[in-house]
C-alpha cells in the first residue's frame, strides 16, 4: 500500500505511485479510443473519464437550449447514462465526440419537443412581479447591467429580442443556431451529429437565421 | 417543400460550379454562409464580387456581420446560470451515482432475468434519469405501506409468526476487491458487550457487502487504511468517517503512519486537520513530531497550522521536545517570519519554554 502517495491508475490496471491529478495523467496518457475500449470492456472509471473530458460541453449546450437547470440536469444524466447503456454498440465509425453528441442532442430534441407539447413547461422560470421584467433574459441583462448605462440598455434590448427570435425557432433549428453560434461547430461537425448532411443542416441554419434577423431588424 | 426552398437549393447546388455569379436575391442565403465562415471558396469569391458592386446586399451583409458580432458576444444563458461550476458538479455526482446503480445491477445479474427483474432495473435506470418522479413514488409508496403495515404487523404479532434473525457478515476483501471498491457508509453501532463498539463498513464491489468489527478488527483497518489512503477515490465525508475509527487505534504504529501520511497529504483541510487531532498524545514519536513540523511549516489551511502549532507548543511545555533539535528550529524561523500572527506568537511562547533546555 502506497504511503505517502496516491494510487492514480484505474481499477484493473496496476497501481502506480504519485500525487498528480489522476484526471491529468490519464488524460496524458489516455486518448478517447483507448478510453473507449476499457469502457466498452466495463471499466466504470474509464467512462467517468470520458464524461469528465466532455461533460462540460454538453451541460452548456444542455443549460443553453432548455435554460433550466433542472431541465439541464435532466438532459445530462439521460445523455450520459444512455452513451454508458448503448457504449458496447460504438464501433468507431465515427468520433466519440460525435457519437457523444448524437446522443446528446436526441435528447435535447426529445426534451424540447416535449416542453412545447406541455404550454406551462414553455417559459423559463418568471417573475410574477408586475413591475419586474417577464423575460428571462432580460432579469438577467438586469442583474448584470454594468455601470455603462447605454450599453446595459442596449444588451437588455438585445437579450429581449434574441430571446423572443430563438422562442421563434423549432427545436432542432435551436440545436443546429446554438452549436453553430455559441458551441463553435461547423455545420459539416453538426450534420454528422444529427445524422444528416451538411446541406440540411445550412437550410436549417438559413431559416432560423432569417428568423432571428427578423425579430432583430430595427437593432441591426 | 416551400418554393423558396427549391430555390436557395437550386442556388446550393449551383455553388459547386466554378465561376459563380449570383444575384440579389440569390444572395440572401450567401451572404448568410459568408457571415458566418460556412460559404465555400467559390461562394465567397462570388458574394465578395457581388457585393462590391451592389449597395444593397454590401448593406445587408453588414447587418449579418453585425448580428454574428452580436451573438458572439452576447452573454450566454450557460454562464449565467452555472458561474461557479456547482450545477456541473452535482451533476457529475449524480450521474456517479446512478452509474454505480446501473452497474451494481449488472453485477447482480438482473439483466439476464425475468420480466420482473428487468421491470425493477428499467424502475431504477428512469428513477435515476428522472429523480423528482422518484421521490414522488417513493412519497406515495411510503404513504400506501403507512396505511397498510401496521394492520399487517398487529396481525402477525399476534399470530407470533415474526421470526428473529441476526446476520453477521465477515467477508474478507481481497486486493482485488479493495482496489475496485466504493465506500457507501461507515457506521458505529454499539457491541454486544458494554462499552465495547463495532464498525461497519459497507462496501460496495461486484457484489455489496459489509465489513464488520471493532476498530481492531483487521479487515475493518486495512479497508479504512485504504480509504484515506487513496483519498482522490472516495468523498471527504467518507475519509473523515474513516480517520474517526481509526483514531482509536493511534497506538498502533501502522495506523499512525497512515493518519500522518493523511495529514500531510490529503487534499481535504478538514480531513488533514482530523488526522492531526488523532495524533493528539504521541507527540514523542518523532513520526508524529515531523508531521506536527512539516504540517506547521507546509500546510496552506491555516486551522491545520494552527493545530499543529498548538500541539507542539503543548509538547514543548510537557517536556517531550528535550533531544530533538528540529523543533526549536523551525519554532524559531517561524516566530520572526511567519506571515500568521497567531503562530508567530505560540512559536515564540514555545521557544520561551524551550529557551533553558536549547
Amino acid at each position: 500500500m502506497p504511503l505517502f502517495g496516491f494510487a492514480t491508475a484505474l481499477p484493473g490496471d496496476r497501481i502506480t505511485i504519485g500525487t498528480a491529478d489522476r484526471s491529468a495523467q490519464l488524460g496524458a496518457r489516455l486518448d478517447d479510443r483507448t478510453l473507449v475500449e476499457r469502457a466498452q470492456e466495463g471499466n466504470q472509471n474509464a467512462f467517468e473519464e470520458l464524461v469528465h473530458r466532455y461533460d462540460r460541453d454538453v451541460l452548456r449546450l444542455a443549460l443553453n437550449l432548455t435554460r433550466r437547470p433542472e431541465d439541464a440536469r435532466d438532459v445530462y444524466q439521460e445523455a450520459f447514462l444512455k452513451a454508458y447503456k448503448n457504449i458496447h454498440r460504438f464501433r468507431f465509425e465515427c468520433s466519440f465526440y460525435t457519437w457523444l453528441y448524437r446522443i446528446v442532442t436526441n435528447v435535447c430534441l426529445d426534451h424540447l419537443r416535449r416542453r412545447k407539447s406541455r404550454p406551462e413547461d414553455q417559459a423559463p422560470e418568471s417573475a410574477d412581479d408586475g413591475d419586474v421584467p417577464q423575460d428571462f433574459f432580460e432579469k438577467q441583462r438586469e442583474m448584470n447591467a454594468s455601470s455603462d448605462p447605454e450599453r446595459a440598455a442596449i444588451g437588455k434590448q438585445i437579450g429581449i429580442q434574441i430571446s423572443a427570435a430563438m422562442g421563434q425557432l423549432s427545436a432542432r433549428e435551436r440545436i443546429i443556431f446554438e452549436m453553430k453560434h455559441f458551441q463553435g461547430l461547423k455545420l459539416r461537425a453538426i450534420g454528422d451529429m444529427l445524422g444528416t448532411t451538411e446541406e440540411t443542416v445550412k437550410n436549417s441554419l438559413f431559416r432560423a437565421t432569417r428568423k432571428l434577423r427578423l425579430q432583430l431588424g430595427g437593432l441591426l | 417543400m416551400k418554393p423558396v426552398e427549391n430555390d436557395k437549393l437550386a442556388i446550393s447546388s449551383q455553388a459547386n460550379a466554378p465561376g459563380l455569379s449570383v444575384d440579389c436575391e440569390s444572395a440572401e442565403r450567401l451572404l448568410i454562409y459568408y457571415a458566418c465562415d460556412e460559404a465555400r471558396p467559390e461562394e465567397r469569391a462570388a458574394v465578395e464580387q457581388h457585393v462590391g458592386e451592389c449597395a444593397n446586399c454590401a448593406a445587408m451583409l453588414a447587418v449579418e456581420l453585425r448580428l454574428q458580432q452580436m451573438l458572439a458576444t452576447m452573454p450566454q444563458t450557460a454562464d449565467e446560470l452555472d458561474l461557479a461550476g456547482e450545477l456541473l458538479v452535482q451533476c457529475r455526482t449524480e450521474l456517479a451515482e446512478a452509474l454505480d446503480d446501473s452497474r451494481d445491477h449488472a453485477a447482480l445479474g438482473l439483466q439476464s432475468q425475468g420480466f420482473v427483474a428487468r421491470c425493477f432495473a428499467w424502475c431504477r435506470m428512469e428513477m435515476a434519469v428522472h429523480p423528482a418522479m422518484g421521490a414522488a413514488f417513493f412519497v406515495l409508496m411510503g404513504l400506501a405501506v403507512g396505511r397498510v403495515m401496521p394492520s399487517v404487523a398487529n396481525g402477525t404479532q399476534q399470530a407470533g409468526l415474526i421470526p428473529t434473525s441476526t446476520v453477521y457478515a465477515s467477508p474478507r476483501i481481497s486486493d482485488q476487491e479493495l482496489q475496485n471498491m466504493n465506500i457507501s457508509g461507515i457506521y458505529s453501532v454499539p457491541g454486544d458487550t458494554a462499552g465495547t463498539q463495532t464498525v461497519e463498513v459497507h462496501v460496495r464491489t461486484m457484489k455489496p457487502m459489509v465489513v464488520s468489527g471493532g476498530p481492531d478488527d483487521a479487515d475493518v483497518k486495512r479497508v479504512l487504511s485504504f480509504v484515506i489512503m487513496n483519498g482522490q477515490r472516495f468523498d471527504s465525508d467518507v475519509r473523515m468517517d474513516s480517520v474517526d475509527v481509526l483514531r482509536s487505534r493511534t497506538d498502533d504504529v501502522d495506523i499512525r503512519r497512515v493518519l500522518c501520511a493523511t495529514a500531510l497529504h490529503d487534499a481535504n483541510g478538514s480531513v488533514r486537520l482530523r488526522a492531526l487531532e488523532a495524533l493528539h498524545g504521541f507527540e514523542q514519536d518523532d513520526m508524529v513530531r515531523d508531521t506536527l513540523l512539516d504540517a506547521l511549516k507546509n500546510d496552506t489551511n491555516p486551522g491545520v497550522r494552527v493545530e499543529a502549532v498548538n500541539e507542539l507548543k503543548a509538547t514543548v511545555e510537557a517536556g517531550k521536545a528535550t533531544a530533538y533539535p528540529r523543533i526549536a528550529q523551525v519554532l524559531r524561523d517561524l516566530s520572526e517570519h511567519d506571515s500568521n500572527n497567531y503562530i508567530r506568537l505560540q512559536a515564540a511562547a514555545a521557544i520561551r519554554n524551550l529557551g533553558p533546555q536549547q
